[in-house]
């Protein structure tokens, strides 16, 4: 027997008012896939992003995540259920060092309570040495560990991203979902980007759904596209595919 | 072993210094000293709320009232029902009792409204403080309008500065620890804290409850200090008070938080000297501190951080 998609997504509507941001969408993710969700302003992706972390709950469809339903959870259950995600406009924690913006992924899997850390007790002692170790770890993986002791907010804006996708990670997710990630980079940080994405999905076998307005960036490194236009999916399909097909080109150039 | 003999010595120097102090200083100096040290645990718990959680609360008075009557009132009423040698213990125990009071009353008024932000939140809080004051001015038997007198002096030096130590310590432990980050995170960017999996209302919660709690013995010291209450004390102005001086020592600076309750409880008795102008020229050095320095004393960095994280830990 098939083992279930990770992520199934079953004719999923949302309305605000009489606007329909998404229309009956569907698709389906397995384990270990990197999808690129394309499409105009105002497509509905990001809105599709806040459906799969609980910000909103559809109107209509349902979702199913590890195929259980995600129905009533919230963004922070979502993190806990094991989908991480970034910000279209970055959302670090900025009066913080760039360690402490990755410490704190680690909040929820803490064994121990406030209580024994007023204390100070053995295990707290251990605890917090080994997640010193492995942030450590991650921001030299991550080339970040020279900027360990700055503030988030002083760091440049190329790295800022990359700051807030390992925050992301040390999460542990199953499914990390990046929102334009490569918004107002320059061309070598948008290679580097494409390497991170890259590394990040083949070494920790993430499920990757990516959003993002870059054509290269996007036909680089996505296998498979997605393309949203005024709420409803109109195209899925290889990069090839997607650039042959005619409602796509319709969708960005405008009708014939 | 090595916290237990630092807690030890810090404990013996106090006790020490209780000693000898009224001996070397006289009992205004004392009792400045005193004052110092009581609203260096009202403004260091309110930053936990205010500066690291980021939560604009004008209820600290409410909070500290609420200690001070639950505390002055055990003790009056049940200073009959033990020898008089256990008065230190029950000090402490009432003490104890006083903020748990207040703390109860953080989380009561935390859970329906810390979902409102920032100038909704302050009008709340601010609320909740004139409620507990007009309740405390309707019950005769804690005195009403006319105050409440005759409490012991328990406060002594010792046990003002044995509190400026534990929340100092409770403080530095919370802050410094992974789980401690939830705060700052939940003041930095709320949305961005519940992506990597922190419940923001429950953090908001705890920063009110530990708050509160250590409000509430603020309030406790004070009633036992002045052995008297009025409340009148307990006005949306010294909520006012004890925000101005966590502000002006940085939101988010612990060292700035104890700076400042330093400077602005010495500064106008310093002032003396200017008479008239007294309260003219106090005003005067606050704006001049906040133009030139509007991220407080301290902004958010910490003095000799390193030396006190380890020393504690």
């Amino acid at each position: 027997m098939k083992t279930p998609p990770l992520l199934d997504v079953h004719h999923c509507s949302i309305n605000f008012g009489g606007l329909m941001a998404l229309n009956h969408v569907s698709f389906s993710l397995d384990e270990g896939e990197l999808i690129a969700i394309i499409g105009p302003n105002g497509a509905g992706k990001t809105t599709l992003f806040n459906l799969l972390t609980g910000v909103y709950s559809p109107s209509e469809g349902s979702i199913f995540f590890k195929g259980e339903t995600i129905e009533g959870k919230t963004l922070q259950a979502m993190n806990c259920l094991g989908v991480a995600r970034t910000f279209q406009n970055i959302r670090l924690f900025s009066n913080m060092s760039v360690a402490d913006n990755v410490k704190a992924a680690w909040y929820a899997r803490l064994q121990y309570g406030l209580g024994s850390a007023v204390l100070g007790s053995k295990g707290v002692k251990e605890e917090e040495r080994i997640v010193a170790q492995q942030v450590d770890d991650l921001l030299t993986l991550f080339h970040l560990s020279d900027q360990k002791n700055e503030l988030a907010k002083n760091l440049p804006y190329g790295e800022q991203r990359r700051l807030e996708i390992v925050r992301a990670l040390a999460t542990h997710p199953k499914l990390l979902l990046l929102d334009e990630p490569a918004a107002g980079m320059n061309p070598t940080e948008k290679n580097d980007l494409i390497d991170l994405i890259r590394r990040i999905h083949r070494e920790y076998q993430l499920t990757v759904i990516l959003i993002e307005h870059d054509m290269q960036v996007v036909m680089t490194i996505a296998p498979r596209i997605l393309v949203l236009d005024y709420g409803v999916a109109i195209a899925e399909g290889s990069p090839e595919e997607i650039r042959q097909n005619q409602k796509v080109i319709e969708a960005y150039l405008g009708e014939v | 072993m090595k916290r237990v003999i630092i807690v030890a010595g810090v404990m013996s120097v106090l006790l020490i210094l209780d000693q000898f102090i009224s001996l070397i200083l006289n009992p205004y100096i004392t009792q400045i000293i005193g004052l110092i040290g009581i609203n260096i645990v009202l403004v260091v718990s309110l930053n936990l709320i205010t500066g690291f959680t980021g939560q604009f609360s004008l209820g600290h008075a409410g909070f500290m009232a609420v200690g001070a009557y639950v505390s002055a009132s055990l003790t009056v009423f049940c200073g009959d029902f033990y020898p008089s040698f256990l008065n230190p213990l029950f000090f402490l125990i009432f003490t104890l009792c006083g903020g748990s009071c207040a703390a109860f009353c953080g989380f009561l008024i935390g859970l329906p409204t810390l979902r409102l932000k920032g100038d909704y939140l302050a009008i709340v809080t601010l609320g909740f403080g004139e409620i507990i004051r007009v309740i405390i001015l309707n019950i005769q038997t804690i005195g009403g309008a006319r105050g409440f007198s005759g409490i012991p002096e328990r406060a002594s030096f010792f046990w003002i500065y044995f509190w400026v130590f534990v929340v100092l310590l409770v403080l530095f432990r919370l802050i410094g620890s992974t789980k401690g980050k939830a705060f700052l995170c939940v003041r930095d960017d709320e949305i961005a804290a519940e992506s990597i999996g922190i419940r923001p209302t429950r953090v908001k919660v705890t920063a009110f409850v530990i708050g509160s709690f250590f409000a509430g013995t603020g309030g406790a010291l004070f009633a036992h200090f002045n052995t008297y209450l009025n409340p009148s004390s307990f006005t949306f102005l010294k909520s006012v008070e004890i925000v101005t001086m966590v502000v002006l020592g940085g939101l988010g600076s612990l060292s700035g938080s104890v700076l400042s309750a330093l400077l602005l409880t010495a500064l106008p008795e310093l002032l003396r000297i200017a008479s008239d102008f007294r309260m003219v020229l106090y005003s005067l050095l606050l704006i001049v501190v906040m133009i030139k320095r509007p991220q407080g004393i301290m902004g958010m960095r910490e003095i000799n951080f390193k030396f006190k994280m380890q020393k504690l830990r």
